[in-house]
């Protein structure tokens, strides 16, 4: 004790334990190294070897841990200083204080103190990252950071403390690389320590009278042994590949699968009398989805009574669901698909490479299970689930093969010499100088080529010809060349060119004398470049000009002499009509009248003598009405033209204004006629058809009388033959009331 | 497994003392000297280091089996009071399906009375009154009918016997027909009664 006591206060004596926790407030900063270094050579003085300084240590962690008065975080800060000071006094000086007394120390106090305290313990890991670079499990500090974390895991219950050995498979990750092969398990072994014995099913503790109870609980009796048989079989993977096991896995996992999915659509529960789950209720989705408070894990928590009550919990089924599908996907690695894959694959790990090989029926089976299971997911959490597993299954897969080539190092091999190199040259290529141009400006080619331009230079480009507008002189020579031209052309093409040239030229000639001579246009005729130009030059241009007009003034004076000429001619017929139309009218209008009325009268009675001839012709004679009719529509028609016929040569024969007026008194005339004619016509149809109608009616009554007294068809066609008989003997009757109207008419006219 | 793990954990704490032994061995080839003795104590401090680190480890090892006991106590209590609780609960199951039992046979009863409709106290009261006040009249209707019965029994014997004397009076016992017939009705049937004869002549 009393060696214990030297030894502790030496430390603290060289070490202000104090000062060194508040400067490693931030740990393993500057300012803590430098205070160290400026205390290591005190502190080496102070102890004879490494031996004692390591004792010292130990005694001074042991009595801070055993104080209990002191807080546990306070404790800790002590411990973390002190745990520092090594680190930094290794980089110090290697042979007086080892590399591994850190992690030594560490270990021996994870020993001493209880799981919750190494929680907080193991921080200090967590805290100093430097630690952990340049860390290999075989050799160094490796071993023994392996060592403190497995006999930590081994103390710590994974279902109380997932956290804290979550915390550490995290650090074991940072620390060493993935591709280590002590925690690869390349052999593929399986966990099957915790695996639980068979589950047999308990007899009922309360009687069961309903029938329809009956039915129900043998349902879930049966359902609640398929699944704690999955559940056995599902801790031990590889056993399930026996020929005798699979069948009954592949039906338990369906009827689980299917009470799932019953289960979802809310028909399980319906053939018990009290439902759990009422089918009909209105809060059904939010039973649909219950989540007891802390659940039933499907490990320990077996009982029949709460069976009923695990399936109505959601996470339950999904926990199961996704069991199984883990373990489909495990089972169809021994498809032969996925075989021939991985022979493709080249894998060279033998100890992964399955043996044995799926039949083609349970490789259907097995595939239509995991789609009922995935559609499970996909209606129960919308998708999200079903692909956050498939993401799973994929990187795992990934993995597999991994394992299944050997493991091989995820480093990229370093790039080849030889490419850097080439790299490097190409490099140096681009960013050389570029080559310098072999002549720059105003060199000898140039001035060269500017000399022999010729005709080409900047002085040809200032000629007067090439920015002033050309005068139309200067187009005469080319218009007489293109109208040569045109008059010798043998070809329609050259004869279309040098017409289609003569016109360019002679409007861009007329374009150009606008500005100057625009007074010169009126001598030019119809677009001509000579008479242009002779006008401009004030050469006299009468001799041709005479030429040109005749023609059109030729036309409009034989025009202008016709219409002289009848002008005169009205003139004297005006005159003539006046001295002839003054002694006419006072002698002779009594006299002309009165001749007129005569010669009308006659031609009259004749017209109708000619008229009465063809009525007696031997026509039928119900058509002689008609004759009549149109006999005097003809007699009228004839009367018209002869009228026309008369007014013609009355006029020829007495060329006076005073004729016109007997002729508009003759149509009078006529016309009065024609009216009492038609009058006459009229009354004697209508006398016709009324005689015609006395005569029906009379016919009428005879059929009345006689027909109550026989019904006989032979009578009925006398009857009809009697009737047409009479009808017979009206007609002469017509023809001698025919010769009757010429008399009337011609008493008629006598009245007129 | 567990060995393995015992062997490599003891290999790592035989250290100490390894070290210490070949240390002694080392220091007796040696002559005493303050250097070795100081190297000598240091290296014991070490090993009573070591025997300190043990005695805490085991303290703390108890200490954690005291905290798991505690739990596990915990725990068994807890499930013995469930388990009378279940067994209770249980108990009252039965006693409440028996009165479920109970309820629905005096429902079956109370149906077809239910279904015709109720009527009040009062009313029940009335009904039973005027019922009595008929049961009454009826037993005292059944006395007076028993009073009429008899008198109508003893007028019915005076009016027989009043028959049998004229009988006897206006026929004697000349005519052998009568005699003969009734005789012979009497001898064969009932020759105690003289009664019965005297219906059958009627």
């Amino acid at each position: 004790m009393e060696v214990q006591k030297g030894l502790i206060e030496a430390f603290y004596n060289t070490y202000p334990l104090e000062k060194a926790k508040e400067l490693d407030k931030s740990p393993l900063c500057s300012e803590y190294e430098l205070f160290i270094k400026e205390l290591w050579p005190s502190i080496v003085e102070s102890f004879h070897n490494s031996t004692e300084f390591e004792t010292a240590i130990r005694f001074c962690c042991y009595e801070t841990a055993r104080k209990s008065e002191i807080g546990l975080e306070e404790r800790l800060k002590c411990l973390f200083a002190i745990l520092d000071l090594l680190v930094i006094g290794n980089e110090i000086n290697e042979s007086f204080c080892d590399h591994l007394l850190p992690f030594l120390i560490l270990e021996e106090l994870m020993d001493i103190h209880t799981v919750n305290e190494c929680a907080k313990l193991y921080e200090y890991f967590e805290t100093r990252p430097s630690l952990m670079k340049g860390i290999v499990s075989n050799r160094g500090r490796g071993p023994v950071l392996l060592r403190i974390s497995n006999e930590l895991l081994r103390r710590l219950s994974r279902q109380e403390n997932s956290s804290f050995c979550g915390r550490i498979d995290i650090l074991l990750s940072k620390a060493f690389p993935p591709e280590e092969r002590s925690g690869a398990n390349l052999r593929g072994d399986y966990n099957t320590v915790h695996s639980f014995g068979k589950v047999e099913l308990s007899p009922p503790s309360t009687p069961i009278s309903d029938r329809t109870d009956l039915s129900y609980h043998k349902k879930l009796n049966t359902l609640f042994t398929a699944y704690w048989d999955l559940q056995c079989m599902c801790s031990n993977p590889p056993k399930l590949l026996a020929s005798d096991t699979l069948p009954k896995f592949i039906d338990a996992a369906g009827s689980a699968i299917q009470a799932f999915e019953s289960i979802l659509q809310n028909t399980f529960f319906n053939g018990k009398s009290n439902p759990t789950i009422d089918p009909n209720s209105s809060s059904l989705l939010s039973e649909k989805y219950i989540t007891l408070d802390k659940g039933f894990p499907s490990k320990y928590i077996y009982s029949r009574s709460l069976f009923e009550y695990q399936l109505s919990d959601e996470d339950f089924r999904l926990q199961a669901i996704l069991q199984l599908i883990i373990i489909f996907d495990f089972l169809l690695d021994h498809s032969k698909e996925r075989i021939e894959r991985r022979t493709l694959e080249k894998w060279t790990n033998k100890a992964v490479i399955p043996i044995v090989i799926l039949s083609d029926e349970d490789t259907s089976k097995l595939n239509e299970l995991s789609k009922e299971a995935y559609s499970f997911l996909h209606t129960a959490r919308c998708g999200s689930v079903q692909r956050t597993i498939k993401e799973i299954i994929h990187i795992e897969g990934n993995w597999k093969l991994w394992k299944g080539l050997g493991c091989p190092s995820l480093e990229k091999p370093l790039v080849d010499k030889a490419a850097i190199d080439e790299a490097v040259e190409g490099l140096k290529k681009l960013t050389n100088t570029p080559v310098k141009l072999r002549f720059a400006m105003g060199n000898a080619a140039l001035s060269r080529l500017w000399e022999q331009a010729g005709e080409n230079t900047l002085d040809d480009l200032k000629k007067e010809e090439r920015y002033r507008i050309p005068s139309p002189e200067s187009f005469l020579s080319g218009v007489k060349a293109d109208k040569f031209e045109i008059e010798e052309a043998v070809r329609d093409d050259d004869k279309h060119f040098h017409e289609q040239s003569l016109a360019t030229k002679t409007w861009r000639a007329f374009r150009s004398a606008i500005n100057s001579h625009l007074q010169n246009f009126s001598d030019t005729g119809l677009g001509d470049v000579e008479l242009l130009c002779n006008s401009i030059e004030g050469k006299p241009t009468t001799s041709k000009i005479t030429p040109s007009i005749p023609p059109a003034f030729d036309i409009h004076i034989i025009e202008g002499e016709e219409l002289l000429e009848e002008m005169k001619k009205r003139e004297n017929v005006k005159h003539n009509s006046q001295n002839f139309a003054s002694p006419m009218q006072t002698d002779a209008e009594g006299d002309i009248v009165q001749n007129e009325e005569e010669k009308e009268s006659v031609e009259v009675e004749e017209g109708k003598h000619k008229n009465d001839l063809p009525k007696v012709s031997p026509k039928p004679p119900t058509e002689g009405v008609d004759s009549e009719v149109n006999g005097e529509s003809l007699v009228q028609v004839n009367k018209v033209l002869k009228s026309e016929d008369d007014n013609t040569s009355e006029a020829s024969k007495d060329p006076s204004s005073h004729v016109k007026s007997p002729e508009n008194i003759e149509k009078l005339k006529q016309n009065d006629d024609h009216f009492e004619v038609t009058e006459e016509i009229t009354s004697t149809i209508n006398s016709k058809i009324s005689e015609k109608q006395e005569n029906n009616v009379a016919e009428t009554i005879l059929e009345v009388t006689s027909s109550p007294k026989s019904s006989e068809n032979s009578q009925k066609q006398s009857e009809i033959t009697k009737k047409r008989g009479r009808d017979e003997e009206d007609e002469p009757s017509d023809l001698h009331s025919s010769p009757k109207r010429p008399k009337t008419g011609e008493d008629g006219e006598i009245v007129l | 497994m567990e060995e393995t793990a015992i062997r490599s954990r003891l290999t790592v704490e035989e250290r100490p003392l390894k070290r210490l032994i070949s240390r002694c061995l080392g220091f007796a080839a040696q002559n005493v000297d303050e250097a070795n003795l100081r190297d000598l104590e240091i290296e014991f401090s070490a090993l009573s280091a070591f025997w300190l680190r043990l005695q805490m480890q085991l303290d703390m090892n108890a200490k954690e089996v005291d905290v798991y006991e505690g739990e596990l106590k915990k725990t068994q209590t807890f499930c013995e009071a469930e388990k009378t609780e279940i067994s209770q609960l249980e108990q009252d199951l039965l006693v409440a399906q028996e009165e479920l039992r109970k309820r629905e046979q005096y429902d079956e009863l109370a149906k077809p009375i239910m279904s015709k409709g109720l009527r009040s106290r009062t009313e029940q009261q009335e009904s039973i009154g005027k019922l009595q006040d008929a049961i009454r009249e009826l037993e005292e209707e059944n006395a007076n009918y028993v009073k009429a019965w008899n008198l109508r029994k003893d007028i019915f014997d005076e009016t027989l016997k009043q028959m049998n004397h004229l009988q006897s009076i206006l026929h004697p016992p000349s005519n052998p027909e009568s005699d003969s017939e009734e005789g012979i009705a009497s001898e064969g049937e009932n020759p105690s009664s003289s009664s019965s004869t005297q219906y059958k002549a009627k």
